[in-house]
């Protein structure tokens, strides 16, 4: 039975490539903030590059064991209770950049919320392959799924993590689609936010307006659309090659939280349109080997595991992308690998390390 | 492992393989889009980047002002404008504009471009201070030459204003900007023309008194124009710091000090606080708040009266006859004499083969026979050189110290000097030689190598006129300390406990000196006040070197140290004025301070003034 499986190496060394950039791009997005606020240029690099070694051994852990062992219920309800008590603590806890969203342990503090996003994939890809007969069961199947997703989506919000809700509910909508749900239950909910999307729509237009409107910053220069006017300034400043690495000028105060959710701008400038094609493509590489995973994959817990796990993925690569430039409202949610934040790379790895797992599976 | 199901309950490939391509597609489109803004409208936001500056203008905090014990003011700021020089646009900054900017606003040219340079790594977007405290011309040259020079730029700055110009100078200290070790010291709490204390309560209190700097991220167009603010960090003032210090005694110290060189120091001996604190000559601190010129520097610095020196805490000279006082102590706690233990004075005395002279054999005579009370009255050096050739220098040492000379009392003050008591120990470390006995006689009246400092005396007396309860002097109160998480200093009270009948014998004797015919210290005399003390005339050189020369540097220091009431005393004020000649110069002046005192204060009954009549030696009712 234990015969040696072989790795899903392009996979493996995508998230190596993504991992060892990012943390690269945290320094240089980073440094002269962090000597501002620190008092040494480190600080958010060492951070990052320990929660990477973290991350990257439960990656590895995961990859050598056996995804199956997670499709059990004395595994998944404790998971999702913890988690679900975890994300209400952190509401009681305290505040930290007027934000509810840490718990802190000593010198480290993490996001439960960013952990919310693996056990909420485990969670559905258990619970509807063990239904899988009767996805469309409203009482039996529908309905634990709205309640333990809505709790946990609504306990994000109220931190408030919009950005990570949001990545939730992507997660919940893409994954019950390809589980069979019935196309009546996709419309009717359609047909309830359209009103929003609507909202969201005009909206935007309103921001690319204020995009163009640029030679008159003093209208709202202090207001979100400032933040889009500056990435997309260092956006468009990148070029075909970019400036090159460390010489970006915009993340010098004028981006929001340069290292965090507007790297991929940094990125843009330093290394230009090839640079952006090129992370681009390593997310379309673990977009394609996750998805040939769960097509490979023999049984129904897998399958909707390692599909959930490349959608979060790429998903959250393709919102955090779009808002850089404006596509989407600026909402705080991290790119994948790259990003500064311990609890959003940790969390990333160890998923990566259950598709791993469910690949070399999968292929063995 | 889960059964296998029919291959039509599976999940249907198709909407995998639909979802991967939506999603490829989705980044197929991003491509496109920043292709469309990083290709196709490059050169434009290029354009936009250009006017893309910023410039972090800080928003100065004002330093805590600083009061007297009664909540009066004695440092305040005032309004005033720095000249900053912006360098988001570093080309501009050739040295031949350097020059022409340093002429316009009157500074050395070599100086600001040691600036430019010394700054280079900073960001950018950081301006640097060009000149502090700017004058009303630097003003009008930066307004009138905006087109000319737009990296001068002015901010609003807050100027130490030192409401009593030279009063307190030395106790209270100046400002000025921070040094490029403070600096590199600080990790990055302080930057290049950052105002903090450098001398005196300014200094060692800079962490209450000055306040958190705020800054403002301005965004600028390409000419410079300000087209809008991104975040404000609000400035956070200083505190105010109440010192213990009573303007009124301060000035009575100030004025009665007058022009004399010297110090004046004032103590409430039950608390430790200092109540007056005057050293002259002085400065005026506001000039240092203006920033100094090299030259008014060189003169300050230069001076050989040291007007910049607190002579109350940094003054190390011989301490005279008021050393008298620790010679008595000794001599009557170890029971080397008796109060009643007489010596005859012919003017001189022969010790050791050599021969002792009293300071009055100048006049031709001696004291005759005087006791301990007699000889603390009127000063008498043979009586004291006597005592001294008994105890010998091991218990003297040992006495001087525990009064609290040779070591530094611990006021937070920076700077303070310990003084020096001499041992036969520091002699052979310092020295090299034994310790010749004819030098116990010299100490014993307070001359050789023995150095004080005016505080120390004040110390001392106090605490000894207290029964042996010594607190350690300070200018700030302990409580305002631990409001600001300064850790509060070590509880300051010190006890050497010093048997009654030495207090009385030593007590009345200073009460004598001031109150009694004869007696030394009668300068200090007045009427209706309970005041004792203790007069000093230290030798500066050999008497004839002195006879020699007569110039004021080498007339002897003259001391005294007053207190009232004579027991138990409520205030001690030391008073010191250097080439002074003879004693008498210093007693008025410590009157002077100790009746403001009790101008404010109802004085006591005087204690001895019915016993002056009545056997010396019944020791004193002691206070409660």
């Amino acid at each position: 039975m234990a015969r040696k499986l072989q790795p899903d190496n392009i996979l493996f060394g995508t998230v190596i490539l993504l991992v060892l950039f990012g943390t690269l791009m945290v320094f240089s997005a980073s440094a002269v903030m962090a000597t501002e606020r620190y008092g040494h240029s480190y600080y958010f690099v060492i951070r990052q590059g320990i929660a990477a070694i973290l991350g990257l051994g439960a990656m590895v852990w995961l990859m050598n064991g056996d995804y199956r062992r997670l499709a059990s219920s004395p595994v998944v309800f404790p998971a999702v209770t913890l988690q679900l008590m975890l994300l209400a603590g952190v509401l009681l806890a305290r505040r930290t950049h007027n934000a509810h969203r840490w718990i802190h342990l000593g010198m480290f503090s993490f996001e439960p919320s960013e952990v919310s996003k693996i056990v909420l994939v485990v969670f559905l890809a258990y619970f509807l392959s063990s239904r899988r007969h009767a996805v469309n069961d409203v009482r039996h199947t529908l309905a634990p799924v709205a309640l333990v997703a809505a709790t946990m989506i609504l306990l994000v919000l109220s931190e408030p993590d919009l950005g990570t809700s949001l990545a939730l509910s992507l997660i919940v909508v893409t994954m019950l689609l390809v589980a069979g749900l019935s196309w009546k239950y996709i419309l009717g909910p359609l047909c309830a936010v359209s009103p929003i999307l609507y909202w969201l729509v005009v909206h935007v237009g309103y921001r690319y307006n204020r995009l163009l409107a640029f030679l008159h910053p003093d209208q709202d220069p202090l207001g979100k659309g400032f933040q889009i006017i500056q990435s997309t300034i260092a956006v468009a400043t990148g070029g075909l090659d970019g400036v090159g690495l460390m010489n970006g000028r915009q993340k010098l105060f004028f981006l929001p939280e340069p290292h965090n959710d507007f790297i991929f701008a940094v990125v843009s400038e330093e290394f230009g349109w090839l640079g952006d094609l090129a992370v681009l493509t390593l997310f379309a590489v673990i977009l394609w080997r996750g998805t040939r995973a769960a097509l490979k994959c023999q049984d129904e817990f897998g399958r909707l595991l390692a599909f959930g796990i490349t959608m979060m993925l790429v998903g959250q690569a393709l919102v955090n992308i779009s808002v850089v430039v404006g596509l989407m409202p600026t909402k705080g949610i991290p790119l994948p690998f790259i990003s500064y934040g311990g609890s959003s790379l940790v969390t990333n790895l160890v998923a990566t390390g259950i598709l791993l797992n469910v690949s070399q599976q999968a292929d063995g | 492992m889960e059964v296998r199901l029919a291959e039509d309950q599976r999940v249907p490939a198709w909407k995998i393989v639909l979802l991967q391509y939506v999603v490829a597609a989705a980044f197929l489109v991003l491509l496109v889009g920043y292709w469309k803004l990083q290709i196709g409208e490059h050169a434009y936001y290029v354009e936009q980047a250009e006017r893309n500056r910023i410039r972090n203008l800080s928003i100065i905090a004002a330093r805590g002002r600083i009061l007297d014990r009664e909540g009066r003011v004695l440092v305040d700021n005032t309004p005033a404008f720095s000249v900053l020089l912006l360098r988001d646009n570093a080309q501009a900054l050739t040295p031949a504009r350097l020059v022409g900017i340093a002429r316009g606003l009157g500074l050395d040219p070599g100086e600001v471009q040691q600036l430019v340079t010394r700054t280079a790594r900073l960001p950018c977007f950081q301006p640097v201070v060009l000149k502090p405290s700017a004058t009303l011309e630097d003003v009008a040259f930066v307004d009138s030459h905006r087109l000319e020079y737009p990296e001068l730029q002015l901010i609003q700055t807050q100027r130490r204003f030192y409401l009593k110009h030279t009063i307190a100078a030395a106790l209270l200290g100046y400002v000025g900007e921070v040094s490029a070790e403070a600096i590199a010291k600080s990790g990055s709490r302080y930057r290049p023309g950052d105002v903090i204390g450098k001398s005196g309560i300014e200094a060692q209190y800079n962490a209450i008194l000055s306040g958190r700097d705020g800054m403002q991220r301005v965004i600028v167009n390409s000419r410079g124009q300000e087209v809008g603010s991104m975040t404000a960090i609000d400035a956070h003032p200083g505190s105010d710091l109440r010192l213990t210090i009573d303007l009124d005694l301060q000035m009575a110290a100030e004025m009665a000090l007058g022009d004399r060189e010297g110090a004046v120091v004032a103590l409430d001996p039950r608390t430790g606080e200092v109540l007056a604190m005057a050293s002259h000559p002085d400065f005026d601190p506001n000039d240092f708040a203006r920033r100094l010129d090299r030259q008014q520097w060189k003169q300050l610095t230069a001076d050989p009266a040291k007007p910049l020196m607190n002579k109350a805490i940094q003054a190390q000279l011989a301490p005279g006859s008021v050393f008298k006082i620790a010679t008595s102590c000794a001599a009557l706690e170890t029971g080397t004499i008796k109060p009643d233990f007489t010596v005859d004075c012919p003017g001189y005395v022969n010790i050791y083969g050599h021969t002792y002279h009293d300071w009055v054999f100048e006049k031709g005579r001696g004291h005759g026979r005087v006791d301990l009370h007699r000889a603390i009255v009127n000063s008498c050096d043979v009586y004291f050189y006597t005592v001294g050739k008994l105890l010998g220098i091991d218990k003297l040492a040992y006495f001087a110290q525990h009064l609290g000379l040779g070591a530094r009392t611990g006021i937070d003050l920076p700077g303070e000097d310990a003084g020096l008591v001499p041992t036969p120990e520091w002699v052979e470390r310092v020295f090299k030689h034994k310790w010749f006995p004819g030098e116990t006689i010299s100490v014993a009246i307070g001359q050789g190598a023995l150095q004080v400092t005016p505080l120390q005396l004040a110390y001392m007396i106090g605490g000894v006129a207290s029964g042996g309860v010594f607190h350690r002097p300070h200018v700030a109160f302990p409580s305002q300390l631990v409001a600001h998480d300064l850790d509060p200093p070590p509880d300051g009270e010190r006890q050497f406990p010093l048997s009654p009948l030495t207090v009385s014998a030593v007590t009345r004797g200073m009460w004598g000196v001031v109150n009694e015919g004869g007696g030394t210290g009668t300068g200090a005399r007045v009427p209706g006040l309970d005041i004792a003390g203790k007069t000093g005339t230290a030798q500066v050189v050999s008497v004839s070197l002195k006879e020699a020369t007569h110039s004021a540097d080498y007339r002897n220091n003259a001391w005294f140290v007053g207190y009232s009431p004579s027991v138990n005393p409520e205030i001690v004020v030391a008073v010191l004025v250097m080439h002074g000649g003879h004693s008498t110069v210093a007693t008025p002046i410590a009157a002077a301070v100790i009746k403001a005192f009790y101008d404010q204060h109802a004085p006591r009954p005087p204690r001895f003034a019915a016993a002056e009549t009545q056997a010396r030696l019944e020791p004193p009712p002691r206070g409660p």
